[in-house]
This record gives structure tokens, C-alpha cells and sequence, in this order.
């Protein structure tokens, strides 16, 4: 088994233009095949992400050292875990066992897939490598061939950069749901007239991502892809219409999914089929319920953390509304926030709770030593980036 | 009394009237006019001088869009002042302001509305030439509804900011100093106010919802 290199996907996005000039030149019928089509002339691509995936098992392997190395400290820290209401030991059960265990690793390194084996639930299985996902993409095999365990696995253990916009759309049935619905839908869903939608979406454009140039051109002329998803969308759903917040996730579908029908058929699947569109209704009911779980949870495992929240006036709303209507895009850089995305595609709510709280676990004596708006500002970004920065992120799902 | 004051304060209105770039030009004295939307709510933090004391403000901006507005009711509680921000270039956001001024008394409990310390501001006096709300409404709309000061912005070129702001901490002060005469000192020393005792809540009866969401740290005064 050979671990995909997570880290490099989420750190280095790839410049995309061989895929983009591909997937402009199949614009119609089933995108997809055509896409892979075409995808199957250009060898030269194909072998490309092979060198690179090549390169990268050094990396992967001095990675696998460190990963080992992260996963016995979270042993460690779970072993202490039972004082974790001083400050002071909490704060040294990260870093105490962390000398010790690197000079045993030097010696043990080859017990790293034993290691691994023991320490992952998921043992028996392999990730999805690139011919099987190309096969897949190309409608060669079927996804439901695939049992769910491995490809959530294979999701968590990271995909091809490239293919990220095509293996998201394979997840969501764009394929199927477009057939469903004809070509025509979606061009007449961005046409409907509603100028209320269309001025609340209009005001946000610009704004949501600013640093994205495709966001910024005239919504008038029918160019500006963003605002044309999110029309579609507040049209198709007029009881929740336009939200902020789903602006940020129409905004990383489109970064990845050359085509924006495509995007806003992800979109449907996942506010509509996955029911996530209740945490944009009217009063934000799911948000709500969500929040509340995530109160219980602090409240019976880490009492001390949620009541420092509180002597800081800092309420649950304020610190977590942001992840959750935005699925962490909203403070997260692109490559890391598209990381999340595709885990949270596949796994869901569960998927934000767990990993929040894993996150908190490791990161209590932080969190008890920030106040004011430094806790606030960690709370929402810098705890996601650390914690992703030194885990691997199967090992922050595990909670 | 020369004690550090702590003083919270909320910003209320329509999503794109510029709640985050006023406050962004009252706290850093520069303004983008392109912030992200508000997602839930952010607070900023300043110290100024008023009437020759220093006070902490802790101001929360919240999100615009009608939908969330009970998620802002978290963020309600407690506020010592609130400002109801309108565009001028738009009037619906105008109109909008006695539903935010509605929902702000149904959930913060501010005690004696009458005497509540509101503010409204007109923003976006930078583009006059697109003005759709005038003053004369708007001070009659402010009239009507208890006397509450009014204020002309541009938050993107600074005009009159501070002095908007300003008037909140001056108002929401002299609320503090009279509801105070029965209740305990302000905050609580050391932490930087963070931590404080609800006196500019009314003190209706032991029941009353005041300070809800306040964590109280050396008893009450009821």
C-alpha cells in the first residue's frame, strides 16, 4: 500500500490548463465521457501526474515517518488525557513524549505499515490509485462497484489535484441528475426573473472570493459563472433562494468544475439531496441543531474548554457559524478549503463534528490559553491550519 | 470614576450597507469597500477616550442577510448600544430598520427601550448622486422612534465614523452611570473587560432575562 502524499495535494495547486482547454472543448453531451475521451489521447498528462505522484513517494516516505511520529503523540496525549484540566500538563503532554518516540522511530521505521495497519480502522483497504480513478471517470468501471469504506478512504487519503473537479461531480451523479433533467434546465433556471435574488446575489459577487478574477465579471452579460450558479440555484430552491454562505461553496465547485452546469448540479446534490440546504433556511434550523451538538459534546468531554468560552462572552454561534455555512472555505486558503470540501462531500455532517472536536482535543491547552479576539480568530482558521499542518488528516477524523 | 470601562456594541442592517467596512474604518482608520460578507458574526476591539476616560469597545458586526438575523440574537445579549446602519443609495435597506430595531429589543433585553441608546447611520454618502433615502426622512423616522441620533457616513472616505460611533460609547456611558446607581461596579479587573457584570442591564425584578449569556463571576447584585 502506498500512501497517497495528502500534504503535497493540499499545498501545491497545480496550474490546470491541459484539463481546462480539454474540458472547454467537450462543453456538450456527456461531459464526462467526452472529457475522458480526450483525456485518453493526452498520454503526455496522463504520465505527467504519474512522474509527479513518482517524485512524490520520497516526500511520502519521509512524511510516513512524521505521520508515525503524530500518531504516537496522539497516543500519548490520549493517555493523559485525564489531566487535562491543568493548564500546565496539557500543555507539555505534546511535546514531552515527542523525543523520546523520534529517536525510537529512527530504528523502527520499517514497522511503519504495521503501524499503520494498527492504527487506522480502515486496515485492509487500498486507496483508489490513478488508472482505477480514470477508469471510473471514463465509465469504465462502476462507482457502486467500489464499497463506500474504500472510497471514503481513498477520498480521505487525498486525490489527484487534477482530477478533483471531475471526481466530485462522479461522487454527486452529475452525470445522471443532467441526463434526469435535459440540457435546457439549467440555462432557463439562470433566466428566471427575480430581481430580489438577483440584487442580494449581485451585491456578493465581487466580494466572495476577491482574488478570483473569474468572480468579477459582469453578471449582466451573462459571464460571470458564479452568479450564474447561484441564480440557478436560488431559483431551483426558492424556498431558501440565495444564502450567504453557499456563495463560498458555488465558489470552490467552480474553481475545480470547468463547467458550470456541472458545478451547479454538484451544488443541487449537495444542498438538496444531502439536505444540507436546512441550515440556510429561515432562522438557520439545522445550523442550530448542529451548534447544540457541538455544545453537548464540549459540555461532557471538554467542560473546561466551553466554560473558558464562556467567561470569554464568546458564544458557539460566533466561534463555529462560519465552518458550517461554509464548510470551513470561508477562512481557509483555496487548496486546503477544497480538501475539506471533498472529504465533507462524501462524509457529511458527522464529518465537520468529528473533526472539530478532534481538533479541540488536540488543541485545548491553546484554546484555554488565548482570550478576546485572538480566541475568536483561532477558533475559526488557525486551529484547521495547524492541526492540518501537523496531523495527517485521517488521523483528525478519528474522533 | 477614572475605573477602565468596557462597553459592547452591535451593528445591525441590511447585508451590503457596510456594517464591516465602518467598523474596518473605525478600528484601522482604512477602508477596502470590498469585504467579505459577514458569516454569523465578528467583533473588533478599541480603546478610545470619552469624557476623560478610557473605555473598551467591543463592537460585533453580524451578518446582513434576513435569514440569519436569530443567529445574531447570541450576539445581542448584553450589548451596551446598537447602531441600525442604512444605505442611503437604497431604500429598502431604509425600511428595513424597524425590523432590525424589533428584533434587536425582542432579544437583547435592553431594559427601558425608550431610553435605550440607538443610533442610526446613513452610509454611503459617497454616493450621494445615487441617494434614494433623504435626510429629512430619515431623521423623522429616527424622531418618531424615540428620539434617537442620527448620523451622515461615508465609511469609505471616513466622514463623520468616529463621530457616529462616538456617540454610541458617549450614550450607552451615561445609560451605564444611571442605571448604576444601585448595582455593582462596571467589570471586573485584570481581564482586560472582557469579563463584566450586566449593570447597564435593567434590573427589572430577579427574574427579568437581563445578561442572559453572561457568565457572572463574583455573584450579582440581586
Amino acid at each position: 500500500m502506498r500512501p497517497k502524499e495528502t500534504k503535497g495535494a493540499v499545498e501545491s495547486p497545480q496550474p490546470q490548463k491541459p484539463i481546462k482547454r480539454i474540458l472547454l472543448r467537450s462543453r456538450q453531451g456527456s461531459q464526462i465521457d467526452e472529457f475522458l475521451k480526450s483525456f485518453e489521447q493526452t498520454e503526455k498528462l496522463r504520465d505527467k501526474i504519474k512522474q509527479q505522484e513518482t517524485a512524490s513517494e520520497y516526500v511520502s516516505q519521509t512524511s510516513e515517518r512524521k505521520s508515525m511520529r503524530r500518531r504516537f503523540n496522539l497516543f500519548a496525549s490520549a493517555s493523559k488525557m485525564d489531566q487535562s484540566s491543568e493548564r500546565d500538563d496539557v500543555s507539555q503532554q505534546s511535546r514531552k513524549p515527542t523525543i523520546d518516540i523520534r529517536q525510537q522511530l529512527a530504528k523502527k521505521i520499517t514497522y511503519s505499515s504495521e503501524l499503520d495497519k494498527l492504527l487506522l480502522s480502515s486496515s485492509s483497504l487500498t486507496a483508489i490509485n490513478l488508472d482505477e480513478w480514470l477508469a471510473l471517470l471514463r465509465g469504465e468501471k462502476l462507482l457502486s462497484l467500489i464499497s463506500p469504506e474504500r472510497l471514503r478512504y481513498s477520498i480521505i487519503r487525498g486525490i489527484p489535484t487534477k482530477l478533483r473537479g471531475p471526481i466530485w461531480c462522479l461522487i454527486s451523479n452529475v452525470a445522471e441528475e443532467k441526463a434526469k433533467h435535459g440540457k435546457k434546465v439549467y440555462r432557463n433556471l439562470v433566466e428566471i426573473q427575480d430581481s430580489e435574488e438577483e440584487y442580494k446575489i449581485s451585491k456578493d459577487l465581487k466580494r466572495t472570493i476577491p482574488e478570483q478574477r473569474l468572480f468579477q465579471e459582469d453578471y449582466k452579460l451573462g459571464k460571470n459563472r458564479l452568479y450564474n450558479v447561484l441564480k440557478a440555484y436560488a431559483s431551483f430552491d426558492n424556498e431558501i433562494g440565495y444564502a450567504q454562505g453557499v456563495n463560498y461553496l458555488a465558489a470552490i465547485l467552480l474553481i475545480h468544475i470547468q463547467s458550470e452546469e456541472d458545478a451547479f448540479w454538484c451544488l443541487v446534490y449537495l444542498l438538496h439531496k444531502k439536505n444540507w440546504r436546512m441550515v440556510y433556511d429561515n432562522n438557520t434550523p439545522k445550523l442550530m441543531n448542529l451548534l447544540s451538538v457541538v455544545r453537548g459534546k464540549l459540555l461532557s468531554h471538554f467542560p473546561h474548554v466551553l466554560s473558558h468560552l464562556e467567561d470569554q462572552d464568546l458564544s458557539l454561534e460566533a466561534a463555529f457559524s462560519p465552518m458550517f455555512l461554509t464548510i470551513s472555505i470561508y477562512h481557509m486558503p483555496l487548496d486546503l478549503a477544497a480538501r475539506i470540501f471533498e472529504v465533507f462531500l462524501i462524509e457529511g455532517e458527522t464529518f465537520l463534528i468529528r473533526f472539530l472536536m478532534k481538533m479541540i482535543e488536540l488543541k485545548q491547552s491553546k484554546i484555554l490559553s488565548l482570550t478576546e479576539h485572538e480566541l475568536l480568530e483561532y477558533l475559526r482558521q488557525g486551529i484547521v491550519i495547524e492541526c492540518i499542518g501537523e496531523q495527517t488528516f485521517e488521523s483528525l477524523l478519528d474522533y | 470614576m477614572s475605573k477602565k470601562q468596557f462597553l459592547k456594541m452591535v451593528i445591525l442592517g441590511d447585508s451590503g450597507v457596510g456594517k464591516t467596512t465602518l467598523l474596518q474604518q473605525y478600528v484601522t482608520q482604512k477602508a477596502t469597500g470590498n469585504s467579505k460578507p459577514t458569516i454569523g458574526a465578528d467583533f473588533q476591539k478599541k480603546e478610545v477616550m470619552v469624557d476623560n476616560q478610557q473605555v473598551n469597545l467591543q463592537i460585533w458586526d453580524t451578518a446582513g442577510q434576513e435569514k440569519f438575523q436569530s443567529l445574531g440574537y447570541a450576539f445581542y445579549r448584553g450589548a451596551d448600544s446598537c447602531a441600525l446602519v442604512f444605505d442611503i443609495t437604497n431604500h429598502k435597506s431604509f425600511e428595513n430598520l424597524a425590523m432590525w430595531k424589533k428584533g434587536f429589543i425582542e432579544n437583547a433585553s435592553p431594559g427601558d427601550v425608550n431610553t435605550y441608546p440607538f443610533v442610526v447611520i446613513g452610509n454611503k454618502l459617497d454616493k450621494e448622486v445615487n441617494r434614494q433615502v433623504t435626510s429629512q426622512e430619515a431623521r423623522q423616522w429616527c424622531k418618531d422612534n424615540g428620539d434617537i441620533p442620527y448620523y451622515e457616513t461615508s465609511a469609505l472616505e471616513n466622514i463623520s465614523v468616529d463621530s457616529a460611533f462616538l456617540e454610541m460609547a458617549k450614550t450607552a456611558l451615561k445609560r451605564g452611570t444611571q442605571n448604576a446607581l444601585f448595582s455593582l461596579p462596571e467589570s471586573i479587573g485584570g481581564a482586560g473587560g472582557a469579563i463584566k457584570l450586566n449593570n447597564f442591564e435593567d434590573r427589572g425584578g430577579a427574574g427579568a432575562k437581563g445578561g442572559a449569556g453572561k457568565k457572572k463571576k463574583n455573584g450579582t447584585c440581586c
